[in-house]
């Protein structure tokens, strides 16, 4: 299978679950943890289920195109279900025969992995999923977003598309990785992770970017103190990519990276603060959606209160 | 009697939490089962990833019934002169539902009181059982525990199913919403669906039918025997490390080893990256020669049959070339300079957001070194190495091996000092320096490397503590209480008399903080509380402990002698004796006393030959004490006990003439002094039932597992 074909089957996979499809955020991220439909939309009651490759950027492990395994941007297939379903393991492992993975024939292991982003006040417990020994997904039970407890729990599943595809194709570097019939990673790719990584860690201009930081930070206060949590967020999502981009060009003390962590962390736990008394007033939309419109199809949610009826 | 089965299934549960909780598991059964009055017969538990089972043999079907007196109303209020049943007899009866002429008289402390002998039935235990088995799963503890779907239960990963059988009848247990069955599911992929189990005796047998060996015992020796097998068809022997191999029994359903190989260049790499990248990294054992030296081989666990194991081999191969590419890579960047090249670099690196950068550290550690090669007189070469060890100790942890694999920190510095060329002393220093890295793992063995080990970890402690980061309860995140144990192993190992006061003034001093003395005295009573653990877990009993502690003041050497002398002297016959002595002396102790024995002053000669014998044996238990040897040191005190005991029995100690009385007060506080260069011995508890766990650290653990079974 090539690199699109893994996209493709994954998507096809998903949407019958029935996820929404989402496109890429159009902002840099480091993960697909920070698109909004992942990082908002896990936090309140409103159910929710969501399926989308998300670019991902992180200038420190950009290699100018020359470490097989290290990449400045890498994509990511992230998989977000609201609340955790009883089967999900399963379905997730069935999403693998998709790919052209026969479980009987491999060593698929969950492996204890407890996950933190501390710039994101986010935490979760799960596994790394490894198959013959590859890691090739995270599996997370997201437990705090924003610093604040969710509830319903989401289960993130982040397949390492790269990963998945050098191990189905057995290339040793990614950029042999078939992209599509004729054409390599390589040749899509190479060229932007040499320019990146000559960018982040040569040229990019400090003192724009600190810059840059202070400015996003402060468009981000005064977006929230409008109440408007999705722009505010945007600038969250800038400050963490510029911050990303100082640490990756060496240009932050250890004094400052503590702070400027905090800070974005502060950000982070308001933007989650304003999205759910922003959905409150708006009646938590996506409840009535599920409850009318999807009547016919969703299953009955299990109740795990004590004492609940057994049917 | 019927069988009792449990199981609880899960996602995939960590490995370490396991056995915890088939511990608790088991004990909060055995709990339930008294509380509730049911007999049972042997208990087992079965742990496996995506199970926790307990199988209990036996277990009656009833209560015990249960035989209980409730005391009522006076005799004289309960029945009337011709002994007929009063209005409060009756009304007494009622409310315990029996008869009112059932009602018995008892004398209880010389009273008569009316009595109602109440028999309660027991109840089916099918009918009790299923709300005490759920709380007792409610009450594991682990770790870590998550919450999942809408749910508030919280447990180590989600539960899935539970199967809870009394002989062949389900017991209708629930816990998170999930209520009991009696379906379990097998292997992840050899399993095939859900799966009815009859009862408790077919447990095992029908979960191995759907590809899973549920008892951990098995797995373990699957794995050992078949990763033996495969080592030696290539002339190996498997790396069976033990915490390795406990993840891989509690992490695999059905475990299956197979073998798989790497490019002998490889091996030029150093030993403990090869190890790590398959330990650590891939969970794979090595394999060695009959020399030690690793072979190109290694011996992956994989959870499965043995069927398409070639698929599995080529692609944990696959995984593994990548892995050591890498490392390889990691070598050949690093080895382009020298270890102390990379020195500049830990002005990047942080300790700790308040405590600074590792460069800081560095330079507190050669100060601190130099400090305590002054304190010990150490000669120049070993001084040389201790200060070249500290400069070099930190810089590896900006090298790219250490920075991809941050738990070889110490081992890679160690090695690339020795291609340096620094002196082999130096470069194991920097080696040893982390240790103990773990509970079990061992203090270091060379001097410089074990004196660098106590300069860093007394640096941590003094550092974490200044700025208020004191462990409490069970969270440590700056590992203070091994870096406190390793200090304890250390000075007892080379048996140094440090100061350890002095020792974290200097430490305090190279942080150029203004701390108060709090700080330090937090620290050494932080390092003597776990020095009083160790010794209690070296079975010493916890009062002799505390009689050495109290007059050791801050040098732990003299504190674990004292501990193991008098360990060894509490049970000869004399010691009753040596007690008895110092409890009559200072008992009587008080503030009237005399600045200083005045001998002029004595009246008979009982005060003379005490005075005598207090400093004959002073000067002797001093040197005893000097050579270290404690023990000489309780002996040499047996002489100032027939004087004690001669003085009480021919004196008035509290003479009605002040200046007497305060003169002899001071020759017992003499006496009593003499006794305390050894030990203050009125911590010991004396009798012949003296207390093994009372408040003692075993006590704790007791009180836990009690708590825990709950």
């Amino acid at each position: 299978m090539t690199f699109q074909d893994v996209v493709m089957a994954l998507e096809g996979f998903w949407a019958a679950q029935g996820c929404v499809i989402e496109q890429p955020y159009d902002a840099e991220v480091g993960a697909g943890t920070m698109h909004p439909a992942t990082f908002l939309r896990a936090l309140g009651p409103e159910p929710w289920r969501v399926a989308f490759v998300q670019p991902s950027r992180r200038p420190a492990d950009g290699r100018y195109g020359e470490n097989p395994n290290r990449l400045f941007k890498h994509y990511q297939y992230q998989v977000v279900l609201k609340p955790s379903p009883d089967d999900i393991q399963d379905t997730y492992l069935r999403s693998l025969a998709e790919v052209g993975i026969r479980l009987r024939e491999h060593d698929v292991r969950f492996l204890e992995d407890d996950w933190e982003a501390p710039t994101l006040g986010a935490s979760g417990l799960g596994w790394q999923v490894f198959l013959d020994g590859n890691e090739i997904t995270q599996f997370t039970y997201f437990q705090q977003m924003g610093g604040l407890e969710v509830k319903p729990v989401s289960v993130e599943i982040t397949y390492g598309l790269e990963r998945i595809t050098m191990y189905i194709q057995r290339r040793s570097s990614v950029f042999d990785v078939e992209w599509a019939p004729g054409i390599t990673y390589g040749e899509l790719r190479r060229q932007d992770e040499a320019e990146q990584s000559a960018y982040g860690f040569d040229r990019a201009d400090v003192e724009a970017l600190r810059g840059g930081f202070g400015a996003s930070e402060a468009e981000a206060m005064r977006l929230l103190d409008a109440g408007l949590v999705l722009p505010a967020y945007d600038q969250v999502l800038k400050c963490s990519h510029l911050f990303n981009l100082l640490d990756a060009r060496g240009a932050i003390t250890v004094a400052e990276r503590t702070t400027l962590m905090a800070r974005s962390r502060q950000l982070a736990r308001r933007c989650a603060e304003r999205y759910v008394a922003k959905r409150e007033e708006l009646g938590f939309p996506l409840l009535q959606v599920t409850a009318t419109k999807k009547a016919g199809r969703a299953r009955p949610a299990t109740r795990r209160a004590g004492g609940a009826a057994h049917a | 009697m019927p069988d009792l089965l449990l199981e609880i299934g899960t996602e995939e549960l960590p490995p370490h939490d396991i056995a915890p909780a088939l511990e608790q598991l088991a004990e909060g059964t055995r709990a339930a089962f008294a509380a509730l009055r049911i007999d049972a017969g042997p208990l087992r538990t079965y742990g496996a990833p995506r199970r926790l089972a307990l199988v209990c043999t036996g277990v009656a079907s009833r209560q015990r019934p249960m035989v209980r007196e409730v005391r009522g109303p006076a005799a004289r209020a309960a029945f009337d002169a011709e002994g007929h049943p009063t209005q409060a007899a009756i009304g007494f009866a009622r409310g315990q539902g029996i008869p009112v002429e059932r009602l018995q008289t008892r004398e209880v402390e010389g009273k008569r009181y009316a009595v109602a002998v109440v028999k309660e039935g027991g109840r089916s235990s099918a009918q009790v059982l299923p709300e005490a088995l759920a709380a007792v799963v409610v009450r594991l503890s682990f770790s870590k525990t998550m919450r999942w779907g809408d749910g508030d239960a919280r447990f180590a990963r989600p539960i899935r199913w539970i199967v809870a059988l009394l002989g062949r009848a389900v017991l209708r247990v629930e816990v998170a919403g999930v209520q009991a069955g009696r379906t379990t599911r097998g292997h992840r992929t050899l399993g095939g669906g859900p799966r009815p189990v009859p009862g408790a005796q077919a447990y095992a047998r029908v979960l191995k039918s759907c590809g899973v060996i549920v008892d951990s015992g098995e797995r373990r020796r699957v794995i050992v025997v078949q990763a033996t097998t495969l080592a030696k068809q290539v002339a190996g022997m498997p790396v069976l490390d033990p915490l390795l191999l406990h993840e891989l029994v509690m992490g695999t359903e059905h475990p299956q080893v197979l073998r798989g190989a790497f490019d002998r260049e490889f091996l030029a790499l150093p030993g403990p990256v090869l190890v790590t990248v398959m330990q650590h990294h891939q969970k794979y054992f090595a394999v060695e020669d009959g020399r030690r030296q690793l072979l190109p081989y290694f011996l992956a666990v994989r959870d499965g049959d043995d069927r398409h194991l070639a698929t599995v081999r080529q692609g944990h191969e696959w995984v593994l070339r990548a892995r050591l590419a890498d490392a390889r890579f990691f070598f050949q960047e690093d080895h382009r300079r020298r270890l102390e090249d990379y020195l500049p670099r830990l002005d990047g690196l942080l300790l700790q957001a308040q405590l600074g950068t590792m460069a800081e550290k560095t330079r507190r550690l050669v100060t601190l070194s130099r400090h305590v090669s002054g304190l010990l007189l150490l000669d120049g070469r070993s001084t040389e190495a201790l200060l070249r060890a500290a400069t070099l100790s930190k810089a590896d942890l900006v090298t790219k091996m250490v920075g991809e694999f941050p738990e070889l920190q110490g081992v890679i510095g160690q090695i690339y000092a020795e291609l340096d060329g620094e002196p082999p002393e130096v470069a194991r220093a920097i080696g040893e320096h982390y240790r103990p890295t773990r509970s079990d793992d061992a203090a270091p063995k060379t001097q410089v490397g074990a004196l660098l080990g106590l300069v860093d970890k007394v640096d941590t402690l003094v550092g974490v503590i200044g700025v208020g980061l004191v462990p409490t309860g069970s969270q440590d995140p700056y590992g203070l209480r091994r870096a406190a144990q390793g200090i304890v192993e250390i000075i007892q190992m080379l048996r140094l008399r440090i100061p350890l006061r002095a020792l974290a003034e200097a430490a305090a001093a190279g942080y150029g903080r203004t701390w108060g003395p709090e700080v330090i005295d937090v620290l050494v009573d932080f390092v003597r509380q776990r020095l009083r653990a160790v010794l209690i877990d070296q079975g010493i009993r916890y009062d002799l402990v505390d009689a050495a502690l109290a007059v050791s003041g801050d040098d732990l050497l003299a504190a674990a002698g004292r501990a193991q002398a008098l360990s060894a002297f509490a049970v000869r016959p004399e010691f009753v004796r040596l007690y008895v002595a110092y409890d009559r002396a200072s008992r009587i102790l008080s503030t009237e006393a005399a600045p200083h024995v005045d001998p002029e002053k004595f009246e008979v000669p009982a005060e003379h030959r005490l005075h005598e014998a207090a400093m004959r044996v002073s000067s002797r238990v001093r040197a005893a004490i000097a050579s270290g040897d404690y023990l000489l040191a309780m002996e040499e005190l047996m002489p100032l006990t027939e004087p004690v005991d001669r003085i009480f029995d021919d004196v008035l100690i509290m003479a009605p003439q002040p200046a007497v009385r305060a003169n002899r007060l001071a020759l017992l506080r003499l006496a009593v002094d003499v006794f305390r260069l050894v030990a203050d011995f009125s911590k010991v508890v004396a009798g012949d039932d003296q207390p093994r766990t009372a408040n003692g650290e075993r006590h704790a653990r007791i009180t836990k597992r009690v708590q825990a079974a709950r």
